[in-house]
């Protein structure tokens, strides 16, 4: 099977069509049309087999990007929203827990904020810190943002009667967000219960 | 004797096969993931929320002195929609039978998950002082 002049065995590539002449030499099934030129070459690299394993091997390459797209996509969702839940709780147990650092902090300049948080007591809300806070959310969105730990998210602060009417507000949702959530607290606002809704979102 | 179709081997058609299970199955997964965990620890935020604001806010206090459970339903129903609470107050003397009941307006106790939280009243009458005990249970409708 080799050459026997340098004596370096000879190589095949391994095709239907190289099979079928193994297994019926007489016969040519590639005797005419698109193949016919395979019966005088030996050791072609095309052959119909490797052909259709090509279109295969593409078909499945194609739905495994596709797959592993939707997969990675979905992933992706999951993590951002699991993240805003996670953010969503950060800010605003400590809004409604605490008084914020330092304790007056809303008499003082936005500078010298460290910690923001609304309460005189757990779940009872400070009107001043409340209004402060609005305040500062109007005019220093950004610089709060990133004060309250926000990252990239944007924040809403609502502050709801029983009616659903909002009493206070400030800050903003992302235009376009891909995903939002709105965590909400009871707590005491001027002696009565109020809904205290954090609203973060996140867009692209 | 002939071999048809013989580019289709069986080690072929089993790592396709296996191939289009680990795509499917990890789907499946994917698609079974919730955040069904942050919605207790909401559930527990807000029940919470709701018995510090009663307690804080003297409710409790004024409903035992009332015997009435009238103020402690208005502030239940003031509560966002989705989650359902009840208030069982119990005199230290019977902790069976709760002498203070209150059910939020439009829930049903049909619940798979219910979150308690509970507070320790001492209430100054004029003749004495008396113990009670609240308990605020809280699940999603």
């Amino acid at each position: 099977m080799g050459n026997k002049k340098t004596g370096i065995p000879r190589v095949h590539f391994f095709s239907a069509g190289n099979l079928w002449k193994r297994l019926h030499p007489k016969k040519h099934f590639f005797s005419a049309g698109f193949f016919a030129w395979q019966k005088k070459v030996r050791g072609q690299f095309f052959s119909p087999d490797l052909i259709i394993a090509l279109i295969i091997f593409i078909v499945i390459m194609a739905f495994f990007s596709v797959s592993s797209h939707a997969v990675a996509v979905q992933i992706d969702l999951y993590y951002t929203k699991n993240s805003l839940e996670e953010i969503s709780h950060t800010v605003l147990n400590p809004l409604v827990s605490f008084s914020g650092n330092p304790f007056n902090w809303e008499l003082n300049s936005f500078e010298d904020l460290n910690f923001v948080g609304l309460a005189k007591e757990k779940n009872i809300l400070d009107p001043v810190k409340v209004d402060k806070f609005v305040s500062f959310l109007d005019n220093n969105y950004d610089a709060m943002r990133l004060k309250m730990g926000l990252g990239k998210y944007d924040f809403k602060f609502e502050l709801q009667d029983f009616n659903g009417s909002i009493i206070k507000q400030g800050g903003t949702i992302s235009q376009d967000f891909i995903s939002r959530i709105v965590q909400k607290r009871i707590a005491s606002y001027e002696n009565k219960q109020v809904i205290v809704r954090g609203i973060i979102s996140y867009a692209q | 004797m002939h071999n048809k179709g013989f580019i289709i081997s069986t080690d072929a058609f089993l790592g396709l096969s296996m191939l289009a299970f680990i795509i499917v199955i990890s789907f499946f997964y994917l698609s079974t993931v919730d955040q069904s965990s942050w919605n207790t620890v909401d559930l527990i935020d807000l029940t919470r929320d709701e018995i510090t604001f009663l307690e804080k806010q003297q409710i409790l206090e004024n409903a035992i002195k009332q015997s009435s459970a009238d103020l402690i339903l208005s502030n239940l129903n003031a509560t966002p929609n989705s989650p359902c609470f009840e208030l069982s107050i119990f005199s230290e003397t019977n902790l069976s039978v709760p002498m203070l009941y209150a059910l939020k307006t439009g829930c049903t106790k049909n619940y798979s998950q219910l979150v308690v939280a509970d507070r320790t009243l001492v209430v100054n009458t004029d003749t004495n002082v008396q113990f009670y005990i609240a308990k605020l249970g809280g699940w999603y409708k």
